[in-house]
């Protein structure tokens, strides 16, 4: 009986255990982590659907596993498990200083998109060209993580808090690693693709406040999320920028950014600060290490996935399971996608 | 001098008397009422800016007007810095209907009125023939109420608590009263024609709840400016019973289950009953009333059944032009 090891239980450590779970009810399956929620990358985003920072991982790829992932936020959103996953179907703004886009409806007919009226440009946005409104979804990671913590430990999956150096050191104990490392992959197998993109996020208590906002102008990246626990307030994306603490110009800026859109939220009150690195590569890794010498357990990867690990965890993972399945068949010693 | 009195400190009450402060700024206010804040119909009220044709009876322009003069003052402050103060949002939700037609009043003033398509609606889990996406705002009583007051005082304005059982104790105290008690009117100044239209709710915890939604059936889930949700409701005609009804809340619960899956799961804050007071025509208009030869200037403002939120401002408005015409007949008078 193989002995699986997911490493990492971040978003997409935790979503590749559960559906490997869902295929192989009986397996014995472990995950190894240094940081569970609400400590990983995950909990800080905030998280509203959407894909970005994904290099140039093939468009069909990420389109599939967007795919997947939006149909299962949308499955949890209407059902009853909404309040413990705090998955919110929430409708909002999206603005650009770009001039009008040609299409009024997005591709999903879920959820039509709709040009804004001029009346909400003037009041809202007065520094923007374009926008629309949309209904999409918002994940709290620091409820999302603990309810697939949940289902995946009443599956009889079990949990190690440690931090490993190298992956080699799972041997023997394991036969099959999935790799859901993020960031540390950099260190863990000297990935040098990997780079974060430092991400500075205010959270404060404002309930009135029930839409998303994002404003895309230029440089400046600013958004509203109106989370379940408060509302968060972003975003900075640094290339490069290992700095995990908090900045202030970078708070100040975004503060002051967001203040613009919602003159309110000078009123409301600070919950905390984040600073999270977005774990950014060339493009998403997500295959089997072809056997060598140099790995003594056979290892999927599944990290670097940017901006866009909540818009692709639920696809990504089922992509991991198929890969697991080929090589439990052996059908398959080096699959690359 | 002009001593005015403002009798009740509901939502219409406090809204009267300050438009009348900022009108006739040389006016004293006072204010009397036996149920503030908590204790007033207003408190349990959704607060969502939805009115309709349908359900509020009488003159079309002027209701529109109403309406458009309360959207422009609320809906200011919704997009402003004192949102948080006021508790006025914007805020999106769902209409269902048995019309593909979304109600007149409503599409005058909102942000957006959208048809939802069968996607949509499938998506969702709808099972209703048309679903209207409107961009509308909410306005918490739980801020609201409070803020009116506060806004009052800050002005000059007192109040105090006082049952009253008669306009005639006014006589000779005050050069003006304005009557803004509700359904009280009935005993107070004989007004038949005023009726309550008993609703009971639910609040609970459920702040990832973040959409309104109303049927036509009375059933409604209206998120506040807490982040707490009102859920409800019913509509019951000539019912003055203020008791919580604990088998019909569960049957609320249920209702709004069927439209937000795991709602029934929050936790509930409380069970309430409001009486909505209603008279068909709402009531603003001036009045000069006799007791035994000794006269009262009165105006009306009352009856506003489930809008009071969305109309009273527009309605405070006006009823504070009445006393104004009120001051001026005075000074003519006084004059002569």
């Amino acid at each position: 009986m193989k002995k699986i090891c997911v490493v990492g239980a971040g978003i997409i450590g935790l979503s590749s255990a559960i559906r490997i779970q869902d295929r192989y009810p009986k397996i014995d399956i472990t995950i190894i982590a240094d940081k569970f929620s609400p400590n990983t990358t995950s909990d800080g985003a905030g998280a509203l659907f959407e894909v970005f920072a994904v290099g140039d991982t093939p468009l069909e790829l990420v389109q599939k596993w967007a795919k997947e992932t939006w149909d299962h936020l949308k499955n949890v959103a209407f059902s009853v498990e909404a309040d413990s996953a705090r998955v919110q179907h929430v409708s909002g703004y999206w603005v650009t200083g770009d001039p009008p886009m040609t299409s009024e409806t997005s591709p999903d007919e879920e959820n039509t998109s709709r040009r804004l009226t001029s009346e909400e440009m003037q009041l809202l946005f007065p520094r923007a060209k374009s926008g629309k409104f949309f209904t999409s979804y918002l994940v709290d990671c620091t409820s999302y993580l603990p309810w697939l913590m949940k289902q995946y430990m009443n599956k009889g999956g079990k949990i190690i808090n440690k931090t490993i150096q190298s992956l080699d050191e799972l041997y023997p104990l394991y036969d099959i690693i999935i790799n859901c490392s993020g960031l540390h992959s950099h260190q863990l197998l000297g990935d040098k693709e990997l780079f974060p993109a430092r991400g500075e996020t205010i959270r404060v208590h404002a309930p009135w406040i029930k839409h998303f906002y994002v404003q895309d102008i230029g440089d400046e990246f600013t958004y509203i999320f109106p989370g379940s626990k408060n509302v968060v307030l972003g975003a900075t994306f640094q290339k490069g920028n290992w700095n995990t603490k908090p900045n202030h110009e970078d708070r100040a800026a975004l503060f002051e950014r967001c203040c613009q859109i919602h003159p309110s939220l000078k009123m409301a009150t600070v919950d905390y600060n984040w600073v999270g690195l977005r774990p950014c590569r060339s493009r998403v890794r997500l295959e089997m290490e072809p056997r060598s010498a140099h790995t003594k357990c056979r290892v999927i990867h599944n990290y670097g996935h940017g901006g866009a690990g909540i818009a692709l965890h639920w696809g990504c993972a089922q992509t991991v399971v198929d890969l697991l399945q080929d090589l439990m068949n052996n059908t398959s010693i080096n699959s690359k996608l | 001098m002009v001593k005015i009195a403002v009798i009740g400190a509901g939502v219409v009450g406090l809204s009267t008397a300050i438009n009348i402060q900022e009108l006739i700024p040389t006016a004293t206010v006072t204010l009397f009422a036996d149920k503030f804040e908590k204790d007033t119909t207003s408190w349990g009220a959704g607060g969502l800016f939805r009115p309709t044709f349908h359900h509020i009876k009488g003159d079309k322009e002027l209701i529109r007007r109403w309406v458009e003069a309360s959207w422009n003052f609320y809906s200011a402050k919704a997009l402003s810095s004192e949102s948080k103060e006021i508790g006025a949002f914007v805020i999106d939700g769902y209409s269902f209907s048995s019309k593909k037609e979304a109600d007149p009043l409503i599409e005058s003033v909102a942000f957006h009125v959208r048809l939802l398509s069968d996607k949509e609606k499938e998506c969702r889990g709808f099972r209703y023939p048309y679903v209207h996406l409107i961009s509308t705002i909410s306005i918490s009583p739980g801020q609201l109420l409070p803020y009116l007051m506060r806004r009052f005082q800050q002005q000059g304005g007192t109040s105090y608590f006082r049952t009253v059982a008669s306009l005639e104790e006014f006589v000779g105290k005050f050069d003006i009263v304005v009557n803004c008690t509700a359904l009280a009117c009935r005993q107070l100044i004989g007004d038949e024609s005023i009726f309550p239209v008993r609703g009971q709710l639910r609040r609970v915890r459920a702040p990832w709840i973040k959409h309104w939604y109303l049927t036509e059936d009375d059933t409604y889930l209206i998120p506040q400016a807490n982040g707490e949700v009102t859920l409800g409701g019913c509509r019951q005609k000539g019912n003055y019973h203020l008791e919580v009804d604990k088998q019909f809340s569960e049957d609320i619960s249920k209702r709004c289950e069927q439209l937000v899956p795991g709602v029934t799961s929050a936790e509930v804050i409380f069970d309430w009953v409001g009486l909505r007071p209603t008279r068909e025509p709402i009531r603003v208009e001036k009045e000069l009333m006799d007791f035994n030869g000794n006269k009262l200037r009165v105006v009306h403002n009352y009856g506003h059944g489930a809008n009071g939120i969305s109309l009273s401002w527009g309605t405070a408005v006006d009823a504070a032009e009445l006393v104004k015409d009120w001051t001026r007949q005075m000074s003519f008078t006084s004059r002569l």
